[in-house]
C-alpha cells in the first residue's frame, strides 16, 4: 500500500508541477500578449490533466471506489473537474480564456490542499454506492467549475472597472465579461440543480427519502436559492455590472461553504464525505 | 380585481420577496434545532441555553418550521404565483412556437456586420437550404414570407423550469400530507405484530396512524465488512406473516429498496447487540438487565453506552468490542466491559464474554447471552414520482433556457429576394458571430 501512496503522490506532484509552470506561462502570455507562451501553457495543462486523470483512475483502482469520500480525493477530483470543464467550455466560448488567470491557480490550490491532507484509504459506507452517487458528485464538480469561471469573469470585470493596469485592456470588454459571468452562473445553476436531483435519487435509494433537511442538503438548497435570486435579479430587475459581480461573489462563498465547510462542522448523513 | 391580484402575485418583486422569505426560513432551520431531526434531550439543552429565544420560537413554531402554518401559507402563495407564471409562460412559448406568422421586418439599409436587418438576393429554395444547413427550422410559411428559428425548443425552457418547480412542490406537499413512516429495531427471532408499538412513527396530516398489514419477523441478518473495517452491507431475512397465517420470506439489503404489499422497506445500516446480564445481589435476589449497544465496525474500536436501570441504584457505563479475540469482526463473540458508578465514582469494572461471570461491586454478574438487532424503515408514500419528475422537468427547462437560445430569422419576400431580420432574445452578443456567418452565406459572400 505504501508503494501505491508513493506512485499516487508522485503522479499528483507531476501534474501540479505542470499546472504551476502552465499557470506562470499562461499569466505571462496574457499580460505580455505572448500568444505562443499562452499556447504552450495550454499544452502543458493538457499534459498535466492526462497525468492527473491517470492518478485519479489509479486511486480508484487501489481503493475500489470513486474519488468522493476522503478530503484528499475530493479536492483532487474537484480540481480535475474544474480544469476539464474549463478546457471544454473554452472551445465554444473562447472569450472565457482569460478566466484561466483564476481557474489555473484555483486548480493548483485544490490539489495542493488535497496533498496536504495526505491520502488515506477510506472504506465505503454501505449507503455510498450506486450510479446516482457518481452522477451526484460529477454534476457538483461541473457546477463548481462553471461557478469558478463566472467568478473569474466577475472579478475581471471589477478589475477592469476599478483599476487602470494596461494589461487589463487585453481582457474582453467589461460588458462582454459581465454577460459571460451571467451565462456561466446560469450553467452553474443548471448543473447544481441536476446535482441536487441526482442526490435526491441517491438518497431515496439509500435512506428511503429524497430529502431530509440534512445540514449539507439545507446549505445546498440555500446556495441554489442564492443563485436563483442572482439570476432572477439579472433577468427581471436589470441587475448587472459591479452589483451583479458582488452578488455572485456572495453566491460563490455560499457554494464553498456547502461543498467544503459544512461537512467539517455539522453532523450529517453525508458525514463520511470530506472527513 | 382579478387582473390586479394576478399582477401582484406574478410581479418580479413578489416572486423575489417570496424567494427571499422561503430561503430565509430554510436558513433559520440551520440555527434553530428542528424537532424532527434533533434528539429530545439535545433540543431541551439548546432551549435551556437560549431562554430569550424561546417565546419567539414557540410563538412562530420555529422548532417545527417546515410544518408551521405560516410556512405552509408562504408555500401556498408561492405555488399560486408559480401556477399563474407557468400558465403565462406556456402561452408565451406556444405563441412563439406555433402562432407567430412571419412579420414584416422594418425597412432598413444598415449593412454593418452586426446589424439585425439585411437584404439578400436569394431564391426561396436556396434560402431554405442555407438556413436548414445552419440549423434553422421553418416555423411559419406565409405568402409574404417565412419565419425560421434555430433551437426553437429553447422557447419552452422557462415553461418547463417553472412547471418543474410546481410539480416538485406539489409532489412534496402530497407526500408530506399522506406519507406513513415507521422505524423498527428487530432482534433476530423477534416478531413485530401490527399492534406492536414502533420505535418511531410518523404520519402525514391527512393519513391515519401507521399499522403494518401483517406481522413481520426477523429470521437473521448478516453484516459484511470491508477488509480494513467498516460495514460494507447488511442483508436481512424477513418473514411477513399475514393474518391468515401465510408466510412470505423476503430479503432486504442496505442500499436497495424492497417493495411488498404497497410498503417500501429499507434496511438501515445500523446494527448492534443486546447483552443479557444476570445480576445477583448479596441477598440472593436476581434480575436481568439488557444492555443495548451498537456494534463496533472495527476490530480495534469499541462502542459505548450509558445505562440507568430502576433495578439497581448505580450508573453503568459499558463498552463492547466486536470480537474478544480481535481477529474476526463477524465472530459473534463480542467482549463486554462494564463499569459500575455511584455518584460519579468508579466502584468496579468487569470484562465478560458469552457465558462468563464475575463480581461487579455488590453484584455477581453473568453474561447470559448476546442477541443481535438491526433496524428497518417502513414507508407508505405517495408523491415520490411527482418529486423526481418535477426536478427532472425543472433541470430540463434550465438546460433548455441557458444552453439552447432561440435565434429567429424573419424573412420578407421582395423583388426576387428577401429582406431579413435577425433576433436573439437572450445573450445576443454571444451569437453575433454566428449571425454574421449566416448573413454572409445568404448574401452569397464567403465565410471569413
Amino acid at each position: 500500500m505504501n508503494n501505491d501512496f508513493t506512485i499516487l503522490t508522485g503522479m499528483h506532484w507531476s501534474a501540479v508541477l505542470l499546472y504551476v509552470v502552465a499557470t506562470v506561462g499562461n499569466t505571462m502570455g496574457i499580460i505580455f500578449q505572448k500568444e505562443q507562451t499562452e499556447r504552450l501553457a495550454y499544452r502543458l495543462v493538457i499534459t498535466g490533466l492526462i497525468i492527473h486523470s491517470s492518478a485519479l483512475l489509479f486511486w480508484w483502482y487501489v481503493v475500489g471506489h470513486g474519488p468522493y469520500l476522503a478530503r484528499y480525493e475530493i479536492l483532487s477530483a474537484m480540481a480535475w473537474g474544474t480544469m476539464l470543464t474549463f478546457l471544454l467550455f473554452s472551445k465554444p466560448f473562447p472569450a472565457i480564456r482569460p478566466a484561466s488567470l483564476l481557474v489555473f491557480p484555483a486548480v493548483v490550490l485544490m490539489i495542493g490542499l488535497g496533498i496536504f491532507f495526505n491520502p488515506a484509504v477510506k472504506a465505503l459506507p454501505p449507503t455510498f454506492r450506486g450510479i446516482w452517487l457518481v452522477l451526484h458528485v460529477i454534476f457538483y464538480m461541473i457546477s463548481l467549475a462553471t461557478i469558478i469561471i463566472a467568478l473569474a469573469l466577475s472579478l475581471g470585470y471589477i478589475q477592469r472597472k476599478r483599476t487602470s493596469y494596461s494589461w487589463l485592456a487585453r481582457l474582453p470588454e467589461p460588458a462582454a465579461m459581465d454577460l459571460l459571468a451571467y451565462r456561466f452562473t446560469g450553467f452553474g445553476f443548471v448543473f447544481w440543480s441536476i446535482a441536487m436531483l441526482t442526490g435526491a435519487v441517491w438518497a431515496y435509494q439509500s435512506w428511503g427519502r429524497f430529502w431530509g433537511w440534512d445540514p449539507i442538503e439545507t446549505w445546498s438548497l440555500i446556495t441554489w436559492g442564492g443563485f436563483a435570486i442572482y439570476l432572477h435579479l439579472r433577468r427581471f430587475f436589470g441587475l448587472k455590472e459591479e452589483k451583479a459581480a458582488a452578488l455572485l461573489i456572495i453566491c460563490f462563498l455560499l457554494s464553498m461553504a456547502s461543498l467544503f465547510f459544512v461537512p467539517l462542522f455539522d453532523s450529517s448523513i453525508h458525514s463520511e464525505y470530506f472527513r | 380585481m382579478r387582473f390586479h391580484l394576478k399582477h401582484i402575485l406574478t410581479s418580479p418583486k413578489t416572486v423575489f420577496a417570496l424567494l427571499l422569505l422561503l430561503l430565509s426560513s430554510v436558513a433559520l432551520s440551520i440555527f434553530i434545532p428542528q424537532e424532527f431531526s434533533t434528539p429530545p434531550a439535545q433540543l431541551t439543552l439548546w432551549q435551556q441555553a437560549h431562554p430569550t429565544w424561546l417565546p419567539i420560537i414557540q410563538r412562530f413554531d420555529l422548532a417545527r418550521l417546515f410544518t408551521a402554518p405560516w410556512f405552509a401559507a408562504l408555500l401556498f402563495i408561492f405555488l399560486l404565483s408559480l401556477t399563474i407564471t407557468t400558465y403565462d409562460q406556456f402561452r408565451h412559448a406556444y405563441k412563439k412556437m406555433f402562432s407567430i406568422s412571419a412579420p414584416m421586418p422594418p425597412p432598413t439599409n444598415q449593412l454593418s456586420p452586426t446589424a439585425d436587418h439585411f437584404e439578400a438576393q436569394i431564391s426561396a429554395a436556396a434560402l431554405h437550404s442555407t438556413l436548414k444547413r445552419a440549423g434553422y427550422w421553418k416555423l411559419a410559411d406565409t405568402d409574404g414570407g417565412n419565419r425560421y428559428v434555430k433551437h426553437p425548443w429553447g422557447y419552452w425552457g422557462l415553461t418547463l423550469l417553472h412547471l418543474g418547480i410546481l410539480i416538485t412542490i406539489a409532489g412534496a406537499l402530497l407526500l408530506v400530507a399522506t406519507q406513513k413512516e415507521g422505524v423498527l429495531r428487530l432482534t433476530e427471532g423477534e416478531t413485530h405484530t401490527p399492534n406492536s408499538p414502533w420505535l418511531y412513527e410518523d404520519h402525514g396530516l391527512l393519513a391515519p396512524s401507521f399499522r403494518l398489514p401483517a406481522a413481520v419477523r426477523l429470521e437473521q441478518f448478516t453484516p459484511e465488512f470491508w477488509n480494513k473495517g467498516g460495514v460494507k452491507s447488511i442483508t436481512s431475512n424477513l418473514i411477513f406473516i399475514s393474518p391468515n397465517g401465510q408466510a412470505a420470506p423476503l430479503t432486504t439489503t442496505t442500499g436497495s429498496i424492497l417493495q411488498h404489499q404497497g410498503l417500501r422497506i429499507y434496511q438501515e445500516k445500523t446494527f448492534g447487540n443486546n447483552f443479557h446480564l444476570l445480576l445477583t445481589d448479596r441477598t440472593g435476589i436476581t434480575g436481568e438487565l439488557i444492555l443495548d449497544m451498537e456494534s463496533p465496525t472495527s476490530l480495534t474500536k469499541a462502542s459505548y453506552g450509558n445505562f440507568d436501570f430502576q433495578e439497581i441504584p448505580y450508573h453503568l457505563k459499558a463498552k463492547s468490542y466486536a470480537d474478544a479475540a480481535k481477529t474476526n469482526l463477524a465472530s459473534n463473540n463480542p467482549l463486554l466491559v462494564v463499569r459500575l458508578f455511584a455518584n460519579n465514582q468508579l466502584i468496579d469494572e468487569l470484562s465478560l464474554t458469552k457465558g462468563e461471570h464475575g463480581d461487579l461491586g455488590p453484584y455477581a454478574v453473568k453474561l447470559m447471552g448476546v442477541t443481535q438487532w438491526t433496524g428497518f424503515i417502513f414507508w407508505e408514500k405517495t408523491g415520490m414520482p411527482g418529486i423526481f419528475w418535477g426536478i427532472f422537468i425543472f433541470s430540463l427547462g434550465a438546460l433548455l433556457y441557458y444552453f439552447t437560445i432561440p435565434r429567429e430569422l424573419y424573412c420578407q419576400k421582395r423583388d426576387g429576394g428577401y429582406r431579413l431580420r435577425w433576433k436573439c432574445p437572450r445573450f445576443r452578443d454571444h451569437y453575433l458571430e454566428e449571425y454574421c456567418s449566416v448573413r454572409q452565406r445568404l448574401q452569397g459572400l464567403k465565410n471569413p
